[in-house]
């Protein structure tokens, strides 16, 4: 597990480069890699492009029966899936979901809100795995100022620009 | 009573426009119309010109707790003391008796709202019980009292709605999806769902992404690091634009689906529903709601405090064509 979630830091790592978010992810079937990617949101300017509806998206372009595929598969992503992938990894009976460090942002498996009720499906989901190293590069990732975002709407008090 | 408000509200509606108005969803604590209650002590003044110095006391004796704050502490003669949990009716009783020799020797309990007023109509209600503090929110009010929109916009509203129903039914789709810059009236992005090639291929999700593919083609040059050289570029590609000033970088470049409005025919899923979260949509109208809808049936993820970003949500457009598409599936 852990050498799959390395795998992923170096995918993290790679988007970091390129400026995105640093979010990597692998799609498992039977311990084979079937799917790598990460998070392209800057670069595609499409806010919901993220690592792991990538892989998905290249799953369905690989395999026909990808509804059976995406029902075997393991899904490792360094940082909690948010809301939005997560129920989508849900609404596809993923059976299996390994993350390292938790999304206080968006994190759809409990740190903001635990999509699977909604979903008729069980999914086995293992979190904490080398979730420091994974902080660390999205604390990286936020020291340094996000080029694409708008400035803050934060209003500033008695600072007269 | 309920029913005679409604009907009050229609002939209302019927002077103004024939269509009816979109509905925000809101909070539920919006439209509750319990008062949740807790239990209080209360005293009562000898003489009620005094009681300006017996206040004074009453702030050392009884700080007003901070969860009673949007309560008042006077009623007439009464006055609030403190919360029934945490002190005996004799202790009470007693500093009542010793220390505030302005007061009669009497307590009582009584319940008041243990939540500030969300509304006039609770405000109204809250009051029975004890008086309230209260300053009414002039957008909530509007949006409870469907008086938000004007005529003009109400109608707009559902000419995008019936475009987003068109472009389902042109497709043979069970929804349909269209992207409205409101400024300028502009259509930003069309489609309708296609899950049956790809399972993240809802209606919406598809037309975020044509969002973005538009933004990729007409502002081809990555926006830059910081404000400086997004003016620096703009000068260098045309000298014209030189003279207009440029506060901010997006209002050169758009951000995502900043200030867009989306009209969907049916409530967005939860993925969807998070995905225009993720891209700063301003605003969502849909038709009808539907089983897995994520902003007014199973949760309402557009209120979720936690987010970053939040939107206004707005349904009953067109209810029965919306439906109708649901139908043809």
């Amino acid at each position: 597990m852990e050498e799959s979630m390395k795998y992923c830091l170096e995918l993290a790592k790679k988007a970091l480069m390129l400026g995105e978010v640093p979010v990597g992810c692998i799609f498992l079937l039977d311990n084979k890699i079937i799917a790598e990617s990460k998070n392209n949101v800057n670069d595609t300017r499409n806010a919901t492009r993220h690592a792991e509806r990538n892989c998905i998206d290249l799953i369905v372009e690989k395999f026909k029966n990808w509804k059976e595929i995406f029902e075997k598969v393991t899904v490792i992503v360094t940082v909690e899936p948010c809301i939005m992938c997560a129920s989508l990894l849900h609404s596809l009976n993923v059976p299996r979901i390994v993350y390292g460090c938790s999304n206080d942002r968006f994190g759809g498996c409990g740190s903001v809100m635990n999509v699977l009720p909604y979903y008729d499906t069980t999914c086995d989901i293992v979190k904490g795995i080398l979730k420091d190293d994974c902080m660390l590069l999205l604390q990286t990732f936020y020291k340094s100022i996000n080029p694409n975002a708008p400035s803050s709407k934060v209003k500033t008090r008695n600072k007269k620009l | 009573m309920n029913a005679n408000f409604n009907q009050s509200n229609k002939k209302l509606k019927t002077t103004r426009t024939s269509l009816r108005a979109p509905i925000a969803v809101l909070d539920d604590e919006y439209y509750s119309s319990i008062i949740a209650l807790t239990e209080v002590y209360v005293g009562k003044v000898k003489n009620k010109i005094n009681i300006r110095d017996s206040l004074q006391e009453l702030k050392i004796l009884f700080p007003m707790p901070y969860s009673l704050s949007h309560l008042k502490r006077v009623r007439g003669n009464e006055i609030l003391l403190t919360l029934v949990e945490g002190i005996t009716k004799e202790d009470c009783l007693n500093i009542v008796k010793t220390k505030l020799p302005g007061f009669e020797p009497v307590i009582s309990s009584c319940n008041v709202p243990s939540q500030s007023p969300k509304t006039k109509s609770q405000h109204k209600e809250a009051n029975l019980y004890w008086p309230c503090n209260f300053h009414p929110c002039q957008m909530i009010e509007k949006f409870i009292c469907d008086d938000f929109f004007t005529n003009d916009e109400i109608e707009k509203h559902y000419e995008y709605m019936r475009l987003a129903i068109n472009t389902a039914k042109e497709n043979d789709s069970h929804v349909g999806v269209v992207i409205i810059n409101p400024k300028d009236n502009v259509l930003v992005a069309k489609s309708f769902d296609q899950r049956y090639k790809n399972p993240s291929k809802h209606a919406i999700m598809m037309a975020l992404e044509s969002v973005s593919e538009t933004q990729r083609i007409l502002y081809p040059h990555r926006q830059s690091e910081n404000t400086s050289n997004v003016t620096e570029k703009v000068k260098i590609d045309n000298c014209e634009i030189n003279n207009i000033s440029l506060k901010k970088p997006e209002d050169v470049l758009p951000y995502l689906c900043t200030g867009y409005d989306v009209y969907v025919t049916r409530e967005p899923c939860i993925m969807c529903a998070m995905a225009m979260i993720h891209s700063r949509v301003r605003r969502v109208f849909f038709g009808c709601t539907s089983k897995n809808g994520a902003i007014k049936t199973k949760c309402k993820l557009h209120l979720l405090r936690q987010l970053n970003h939040h939107y206004l949500a707005f349904e009953n457009i067109l209810f029965e064509e919306c439906i109708l598409l649901e139908k043809y599936s």
